[in-house]
Parts: C-alpha cells; structure tokens; sequence
C-alpha cells in the first residue's frame, strides 16, 4: 500500500490538451472515484497512472518512489479494465498466474497465492474453466483475482461495474466497499456513474475537459460543488439553476428571479451575509430537486404549474414552470398532482448554493 | 394467469400458395441447371481420366465411360513425356510441394507478427509500411519480373528451388501481413495493456496472448497462400528449369506437346493431379475459404 | 478554477535504456519486411523503369536512350491487339462474372435447402488455376474433340461450336473460362455482403409496400456498394494479369488474334530478347492499372466519407 502524488501532469495528443495540470494527493488507503462526463479525461488520467500512456509533462510519485517513466510491471499496480480483457485461450488459474510467471514467481508461492484469493472471491470452482464459460459477474471476479494477486501498492479499476447488469451492480458494489474495508488498499476507480462515485469513494474527483473540477470528500461535493459544473453533474435529476438579482441590504436579502410576467422573490434575511457584495448584481441560485416539497412544510411556498409527473416507485418526479421558468422536483411518492394543475410546493432554501458570473460557488463567510 | 389446458399444434407450417411453388420450382431449377453447368468441366476430366484415349478420340472428349481404366492416372504420374523427359508429373509434383509448403508457414509466420507489431505497437509510419504492403498485395507482377531475374542472378538463385520460394514469400508477405493486420486490428487492446501490465513483453504477448487467439486468421492464410503459389504460373515459368519445375509449369509443357496424337486421357490424370492439393484444402477448408474471401477483401 | 496556468513545455522526456529497448523490439521485427518489401515495391519498379529506357536487348544495359521503347511497341501489333484483347476481354469478363455472381447471390440469398452444397460447387472454380482452368477449357471447346463433336455425335451433324478456333471469337473462349471461373467468387462476396444487410430495412422497405425486386434494386445492392467496390478491383486485377489463362487456352492464337499485354511482356523479356521493350509494357500495364485504381479509390472515399457524414 502506498499513497500516490500527482504533480503537475499534463497529457497532450497532437494539438489536443486531454489533461492539465493535475495535482492530486490520494493518500495511503485511501478509496478515490475519478468522475466526469465521457471524454473528459479520466480514462487518459489512469493510463497514466497505470503506465500505459507516458505524461506529456509532470510526475506521479507511489509511496516514496518516482514511478513517471516505470513500466507497468515495475509499478506496482494492478488495473482491472471495464471489459475485463481476461485472456480468452487460458483457464482463470492461468489468467490469474500469468503476471507471476512474467515475474519468475516459484511455482508453490503462485499455487498458495492463487488459492487464497480464490477463496477470497469464491472463485474456486471456476478456476479450471475459460471466461469463455463463465457470467458476467465471474468474470468480475476473476478480474479481480487477477488484480489482487498482484498484490499491489495501488489499485485501478476502469469502470469495471459497467457492463453488469442493474442488480448486480449493486451487489458487486457493495461487496468493492466491503473487500476495500477488509484489506485498506489504496484505489483509484474511474467511473462515469456518480451513484458508484458517492457510495464507494473516501473522496471524489470530478474532470471536465481535462481539468479537475473539485476533489472532495462525497458530502462536500454534493452539498458545496465547487463549481456549477459539478453542481450539475452530480445528482440525478441535476440541480436546478436560476438567475437571480441579489437585492436589498446586508442582513435583509432577497434573491430576485426575473420571470415572464412574474418574479420570483427568494428572501433570504440574514443567513446569506456572503452575499452582501452581490447586491445589485445577477448571478446564479441553485436548488436540489429534493429540496421542494409538498406543502405545508418549512419554507418558501411557492405555487407552480405542472407540466409532466413521473413516478419511479419511491419517488415522484415532478416537471413544473413557476413564472415561465421549468423546474424539476422530486417528492415523495404518495404526492401524485395531475398534469396542468397549480399546486403549492414548498421549497427549502437551507442548502441552496450560489454561483457567480464565472460559474464558481459563492462560498458561505464560515468556510 | 389462466392455466392452459391443450397446446396447440405449433409446428404446422403454412402451405405455400400456387405462385411461390411455382417461384420456388424456377428457383431450384435454375440453381440447379448453373450448378451443373459449373461442375461439367470438372466432371469431364474426372471421366476422361477413367476413359481409354482411343474411346475420347472416337467418341469426343465430352462422353460417358463404357469402358474403365486406372492407367493414365499410372502414365500421368509416373510415365508421360513432358519437354522430352518421360518422368510423368511425379518430381513436378513433389517440386511444388517442397517450394509450397515452407513459403506457405513462413510468410504465414512473418505475416502474423507483423500483423501484432502494426495493430498493437506503437509504429512510426505505420501508416505507410501498410500503404506499401497494400501496393504490394496489387502489383501486377510482371513490373518486377525482369529485376527479380537479374537480383536472382546475382544470388546465385536463378531457376531455383530456393530462388522461386524466396519471390514467393516476399510478395506473399505484403498478402499475409494485410490479412493478418485486418483481423488483429479487432483484438481488443485491453488484452495487450493487461499483458503489459502483467510483465509480459513484446514475444510473450505474441506466443502466450496472440497466438492462441489467431487459428482462425491463421488456417485462413495458410489456405490462401497454399493454393496462390501452388497455381502460380508466372513466376513458376519464369523461374524454373528442367531440374527444378512446379507443376503449373509443367502442365503447360504438356499441354502444349504437340506430337500430333493428343493424349487426353493421361492429359486429364495429369490435369487432375495438379489440381487435387487445392482442391482438398478447399473442400476441408471451405468455411475458412470463404471466410478469408469475405474478410481479406472488405475490410 | 478558473485561475489561467502557464501550458509548459512538452519536450520529450529522456528515457531509460531499458524503455527504450522494448520500443525498439516491434520495430526490429517489421525490419526485414519494410526492408524485403522497400526493395520489392520501390527498387524493382523503379529498376525496372530505367530498364525500360535503356537500349537492353539480350542482357541488360544501364546507358540511358531515351522514351524510344515506350512509343516503338505500338507499332507492334503483338502490343496493340493485345490491348484491344486486355479491354474487351476485361469489360466483358468484369461485367458478366459481376452480374452472374450478383444474380446467383440473390437466388441464394432465397432460403435455399442445400445453401452450403451449392456455394462449395459454384465457388470452386477459384480454388482451381488458370493453367488447368485453361487446359481444361481447351478441350472442352476444341470443336474437333469438345462440344461440337459431342453434339454432332448425338446426331445433330451441323452443329456448329468453334469459337475458339476462329480468329474472330477466339477471345469470347477466354471470356466464358473467365467467368467460370470468377463468378463463384463473385456470388459469394455479394452474397456475404446482402446477409450483412441490416434486416430492419428489409422489413421497413416490406411495411413501405415494396415489391422484393424493388427492395434488392433499391435498398440492398446500393448499401452492398463497398463490396462490388471490392469485387471490381480484384477481378480487375485478375484481368490485368491474364496470362496463363489464355496460354493454356488459346496459346495467344489463332495466329495472335488473342494474345494479351502480359504474353507480351513475357515474350519480349524470355524469347525475344528485347529487354527494354518489355520493361516498358510493363511499366504501360502497371500505368493502365493505376489509372484505373485511381477513381475507384476516389469513389471508395467519397461513399466513406459520405457515410461517415451522415452518422
């Protein structure tokens, strides 16, 4: 196990910036969930780690050592790839034996080796089969094996869940969480699945177009995304933006939505002072969708016109417009208004996030 | 859900109407007219190859056998004169076999690594090594025709065993690294990164991952370059002699005896005799056949 | 995170001798074949273009004599009527074994019992060489022992069959063996190609009313373009080549009514001692062949490029 310093690292194909200027410092043991739209880099970024693809500029250091111009069989790191790319012509026990044998590892130490983690990942009636013959959720597994026989200083996974199905996704994440508190390896996991990203990581780190975004802790990237980028991307439906003019004084502020015919007034009194400098000026409210709900409870009323409910069993999804603006709210299931009816939500302004012209989050004065 | 009681017959087909029996009779008819039509030359040596050449000459070279022999396959094989030397096509034979088989296995051999070295490493101009592969797969042949006599000449290898093998496993080698290439270029490269990720080398990655995974590729080429040079008559003519000739070339001596007396019926046997390797390779092969058809050529 | 970085220098990064070792191996494999294929495709054409204008008779001279060869064989008729042959033979050869194969490929493409039976039989002709396809052929339209006897033997005494005997026609001999022996091939490319095509259209064009003559003319064989792409260029490959066919076959004869650019070349290189002279026809067969190639690339890439756009 070893921690992993990025510095500085840059990746460039032909005129084509993918990667610029990461630093990130993932410590030892740690669980870290690269996240972002595809394309945006995160694939490049474990190359790179990995050693597949050489860093255009800037270096990666594993536990004390300056691994950037290693090999990857002299890193220390095993990589278990979203199509698993186990070796189709030989059995899991020669899939999983083959790095050993690259390394000259005695024959006794890759039996023990190959039994324990066979045991480990309840693979061992399959260990004489070809990938060939096996579900997709064994393969997982024996990509998995493969990985940790290695036992390596740092693990990658290339959104390694992807092609499962739903429901074994989720049993497979659940068993990634528990096998990473059982053995406390360092990982780094990329994945395009922010639900993957919240449950599994220690932290995230979000990249869009080859720039990391925030690399935060899930809570904080949920409740204070750094930007509107990550405002955006995590959460499902995606946050709400509104433009607003931040009116009034300091201790008694309203934020402002111009609307079609009607505006929106979104008083905030005096538990919003970070907004003191911004009167007068517009910028960019941000709601969760779960923060409206039905009325009566705390907080703004607001009446909306329904235009589209979809219910998904736990939950109901609300589409509305609210003076001409369209909104997006998801309530409680038992909450079933017709569509083109007005009803009055309730929205809680407690968690609501701010924006400037730039994007960036308005940061609240205790942060 | 109700419970079902009786299942109803599911098998029964649905009678076709008059006009599509009608459609389907023309169809058959016509395939099967075409279909013999394609066959009768093959038909019509196999025949004359049991039939008495005095029975050919009285009864015309397209007929049925009414009376059998095996003795010109004996006289083709072992007996006929062709260029004044009464050996039959046995050492013409044999001299193909001996240029066909070691050509085949090394430009299959080159072919295939080259194939993993252009798909799955990174290659400076490999764009252009698989544009001049491409040119030479097209070549038509008789462009290097003269420098290949001259560049064999001073090799010492002109009209040779070796000499001819060489011509062949060069331009063999443009063919097989094309075929090769475009099959391994589907090989997903994650199999290649967890090699390399597992320690295994540029070799160990071709014995170990890509090797088990071609025997598809691999029977495909063996079969096209197996029966490419054995039929091959340009070069064979070219750079053969009367010590060492394919049998292409010596069919066409035979062929072109013109002693006054045709001799069709060892003729056939002979004819037949060239042409039985590919024609077993074909007919055990004939999936592969196609496939290396369907794949060499639209890629 | 919008604070503007300075983009450093990418300069390469000095690697270690064991890193760079390994990069070098793939390279050091394809090196013999770069090197053999370099001298193949590059020196020998290019050889053989010098060779073409110099004054090599017998043995080769490398003293430079201008374009003389170029232009001195065609005023041989050797030359010219086996061009005249090579185009004639090679439109009606490409033509008709396209149009043979295409409609063998449709009535295969029927649900045929005994698909595979019948696609082994038609395609076997390739499996077989033009040295036997032509001898076999010879005998076959020979009128003295092939067709014509055999009918006539059957009581028909006027039956008339000699193409291959009359100066005029000889060359339709060489364009029956051709596509005998080319339309298989044919049959089964478009046939690979046609099972290819995405079924869904099938069925929208059968929603859409459309007669199945209507659906293979207007929505099969323009989406299996790229393989007729294929095809053509293959048989005109074959066409170009024509050689042993017609050796076997007609000997170039009767008399040279069907003599083709590659005898030619043969000819003047191993018999007639003319070295240059045949250098230059070869150099004339290779430009005849690229000057063909190239529109067909072009178009290749345009229908590409067309594709691509429209996903």
């Amino acid at each position: 196990m070893a921690a992993l310093n990025i510095e500085n690292v840059w990746k460039k194909y032909g005129n084509v910036i993918a990667l610029r200027d990461v630093n990130l410092d993932i410590r030892d043991g740690e669980f870290v969930v690269l996240v972002g739209p595809s394309g945006c880099g995160k694939s490049t970024l474990l190359s790179i780690i990995a050693g597949l693809e050489d860093t255009s500029h800037g270096t990666l250091t594993l536990g004390e050592i300056d691994v950037t111009d290693l090999s990857p069989k002299d890193r220390n790191i095993a990589l278990v790839f979203q199509s698993y790319a186990l070796y189709p012509t030989m059995t899991v026990r020669q899939n999983i034996t083959f790095g050993m044998e690259n390394r000259k590892v005695p024959k006794a130490e890759q039996d023990k080796a190959v039994a324990d983690v066979a045991k480990l990942l309840q693979i061992e009636p399959l260990l004489d089969r070809k990938p060939g013959q096996l579900s997709g959720g064994q393969r997982q597994r024996v990509a998995m094996g493969r990985a940790l026989v290695r036992d390596p200083q740092l693990f990658l996974f290339d959104e390694p869940l992807s092609n499962l199905d739903a429901k074994l996704r989720v049993e497979m994440r659940t068993e990634m969480k528990k096998l990473h508190k059982r053995l406390g390896q360092t990982i780094v996991y990329v994945t395009h699945d922010q639900v993957e990203a919240m449950t599994l990581s220690d932290r995230i780190v979000v990249i869009n177009d080859g720039v990391v975004q925030q690399f935060a802790d899930p809570d904080t990237i949920y409740q204070k995304p750094a930007n509107m980028f990550v405002a955006g991307f995590m959460g499902s439906p995606s946050m709400n933006f509104i433009d607003v003019e931040v009116t009034g004084r300091a201790r008694a502020i309203t934020a402002v939505h111009r609307g079609d015919g009607a505006d929106i007034d979104f008083p905030f009194g005096a538990t919003r002072e970070e907004l003191a400098p911004y009167i007068g000026k517009t910028i960019t409210l941000g709601v969760r969708p779960e923060h409206f709900r039905p009325a009566g409870e705390a907080g703004l009323t607001l009446t909306v016109n329904v235009d589209v409910v979809e219910p998904t069993g736990p939950d109901t999804m609300v589409v509305f417009s609210v003076a001409g603006k369209s909104l997006v709210g998801v309530l409680n299931a038992k909450f079933r208004p017709e569509e083109d009816d007005d009803v009055t939500l309730s929205l809680s302004l407690d968690e609501a996030c701010f924006f400037d012209t730039e994007g960036v989050r308005i940061r609240g004065l205790a942060e | 859900m109700t419970a079902i009681d009786t299942i109803p017959n599911l098998d029964r087909k649905k009678p076709l109407r008059p006009s599509q029996v009608v459609g389907r009779i023309a169809l058959y008819a016509t395939l099967i007219v075409l279909a013999l039509f394609v066959l009768m030359p093959l038909a019509v040596i196999i025949l004359n190859s049991v039939r008495f050449n005095d029975d050919i000459l009285r009864e015309s070279f397209i007929g049925w056998p009414t009376r059998l022999t095996l003795e010109n396959w004996g006289v083709a094989w072992g007996e006929a004169c062709i260029n004044a030397s009464c050996t039959g096509v046995k050492p013409y034979f044999w001299a193909s076999i001996l240029m066909v088989v070691p050509a085949t296995v090394i430009s299959t051999a080159i072919g295939l690594i080259n194939g993993f070295a252009l798909t799955k490493w990174k290659m400076p101009f490999a764009g252009f090594i698989f544009v001049a592969i491409t040119i030479g797969v097209f070549l038509p042949p008789q462009v290097v025709l003269l420098p290949w006599a001259i560049a064999l000449g001073w090799l010492g290898l002109s009209k040779s065993l070796v000499g001819l093998s060489l011509v062949h496993i060069i331009q063999g080698t443009c063919f097989t690294t094309l075929f090769c290439r475009n099959y391994l270029i589907n090989l997903p490269d994650d199999l290649i990164k967890a090699a390399r990720i597992d320690g295994a080398g540029f070799f160990r990655t071709f014995w170990k991952i890509v090797v088990p995974l071609s025997p598809p590729i691999i029977i495909v080429t063996i079969i096209w370059q197996f029966t490419f040079i054995w039929n091959e008559f340009l070069f064979a003519i070219t750079f053969s002699s009367s010590d060492f000739r394919p049998i292409t070339a010596a069919l066409m001596s035979l062929n072109a005896n013109d002693t006054g007396v045709s001799e069709y019926g060892f003729g056939s046997a002979a004819v037949l005799i060239a042409a039985i390797p590919p024609l077993v390779i074909y007919f055990l092969g004939g999936r592969y056949f196609v496939r290396g058809l369907t794949q060499g050529a639209v890629k | 995170m919008s604070e503007t970085v300075t983009i450093p220098s990418f300069a390469p990064r000095p690697k270690s001798r064991a890193a760079r070792l390994s990069q070098l191996v793939p390279i050091a494999v394809l090196l013999p074949t770069m090197v053999a294929t370099g001298i193949y495709i590059f020196v020998f054409v290019l050889w053989n273009i010098y060779l073409s204008v110099t004054n090599s008779s017998i043995l080769p001279v490398y003293d430079f004599a201008g374009f003389d060869a170029y232009t001195r064989l065609w005023r041989n008729p050797r030359w010219t009527t086996g061009v005249w042959n090579l185009a004639l033979f090679g439109v009606l050869y490409i033509v008709l074994s396209t149009v043979v194969g295409i409609f063998l490929a449709i009535l295969m493409d029927q649900k045929v019992k005994g698909e595979n039976l019948l696609r082994s039989i038609f395609l076997y002709p390739i499996a077989i060489s033009f040295v036997v396809t032509g001898t076999t052929w010879q005998w076959i339209l020979n009128p003295s022992t092939g067709l014509q006897s055999f009918v006539r033997n059957l009581g028909w005494e006027s039956f008339e069959f000699s193409l291959i005997t009359d100066r005029d026609t000889a060359i339709y001999a060489v364009v029956i063996a051709g596509i005998w022996h080319a339309s298989g091939f044919v049959m089964v490319m478009v046939l690979a190609a046609l099972r290819g095509v995405d079924t869904d259209m099938v069925k929208a064009g059968q929603i859409d009313g459309a007669s199945m003559a209507k659906i293979y003319r207007r929505i099969i064989l323009p989406t299996i373009w790229p393989v007729l792409i294929s095809v053509f260029i293959i048989l005109l490959q074959f066409a170009i080549k024509t050689f042993d066919l017609v050796l076997a076959l007609t000997h170039g004869g009767p008399g040279i009514s069907t003599t083709f650019p590659a005898m030619f070349v043969y000819d003047r290189l191993f018999a007639a001692g003319e070295l240059a002279q045949g250098a230059a026809a070869a150099v004339w067969m290779l430009i005849g062949l690229v000057v063909l190639f190239l529109p067909i690339l072009a178009l290749n890439w345009v229908i590409r490029r067309q594709k691509g756009a429209v996903k």
